[in-house]
């Protein structure tokens, strides 16, 4: 079920990459001067709260590394990565 | 990638009246819209490319700033674009000069920093964050310290952007100039600190 225990693990800064626009979404755009629709941001923020969020979820204009974490669920990423859960995603 | 997944069953032609009409959530929310829609038009190959480059004379400023995102995401695009991008550089709207300076970086376009860095100093906090982007990941050896004093700014999008970028570079140095942020007025800072020196932290054993 979960593809993430026969995966070598990406790179330290790769990881990193992925699981902050993962977690931290609404914070990137808000950088870049966009905005994530509301109710597209409450979909997100559940996802992101079960951890079942993928690169797949994200708008489009954000950057996330390219290859084997594309497609991946945030708790799959952080169990391959070996990252525990962020104590807090902001507001 | 994309919060609208519907765009991937649509033809060049109805994304070409996607990018004309208005977006389904709203102004306020156009760009990230309009981005997505760009991106599709541009992986539609050299029509789709030509298309985008023809709309920019007559885009809106949210139609714009999506369409240097998506001309600038994609590896086959005319040369020429280089030129029209920098010449965004001196837009009125700061969005664009922002989104201009991140499709060059996008496009790894290296310009003379003496020709980008007087917007260091421009009133916009957007094009601020968006110089320290692109000189961390073009110059990388000349942004620790540009990166260290933009901690300073007055605004918090320009720490916030300078705090992610010197998490980015792999400095162990920067989490001492990095801790006091722990405390900004701003939650995004203290957000993007936290994660920063996590990141810095986790490498530092392998530094010594």
């Amino acid at each position: 079920m979960d593809d993430s225990y026969s995966l070598t693990p990406p790179p330290q800064n790769i990881c990193n990459k992925a699981i902050k626009a993962l977690e931290q979404y609404e914070r990137l755009s808000r950088k870049l001067g966009k905005q994530i629709p509301p109710k597209r941001l409450s979909e997100l923020n559940r996802k992101r709260d079960t951890g079942i969020i993928t690169s797949k979820d994200l708008p489009g204009f954000l950057e996330f590394p390219g290859g084997q974490l594309e497609g991946m669920t945030l708790n799959a990423i952080r169990q391959l990565c070996g990252k525990s859960a962020s104590k807090k995603y902001g507001e | 990638m994309g919060l609208y997944h519907g765009l991937k069953q649509l033809t060049l032609d109805e994304l070409i009246l996607s990018l004309q009409s208005d977006p389904p959530d709203g102004e306020d929310v156009a760009v990230g819209y309009y981005t997505e829609v760009a991106q599709h038009i541009a992986q539609q190959g050299a029509i789709g490319t030509e298309f985008l480059l023809q709309y920019m004379a007559k885009a809106n400023s949210d139609q714009l700033r999506a369409i240097l995102y998506g001309l600038s995401s994609n590896s086959l695009i005319p040369l020429d674009f280089h030129e029209q991008i920098q010449s965004y550089l001196y837009h009125q709207d700061p969005l664009i000069i922002a989104e201009a300076i991140d499709a060059l970086n996008r496009q790894e376009i290296s310009i003379d920093l003496s020709a980008i860095k007087p917007l260091q100093e421009h009133s916009s906090p957007y094009v601020r964050g968006a110089i320290l982007r692109f000189i961390s990941r073009q110059y990388p050896q000349q942004a620790f310290l540009m990166l260290v004093e933009a901690l300073s700014d007055p605004d918090f999008i320009v720490r916030e952007n300078a705090v992610d970028e010197l998490g980015e570079l792999g400095l162990v140095e920067a989490i001492p100039k990095l801790q006091p942020l722990l405390q900004d007025s701003h939650a995004d800072v203290r957000q993007a600190t936290q994660f920063a020196i996590e990141m810095l932290e986790a490498i530092q054993p392998c530094a010594g």
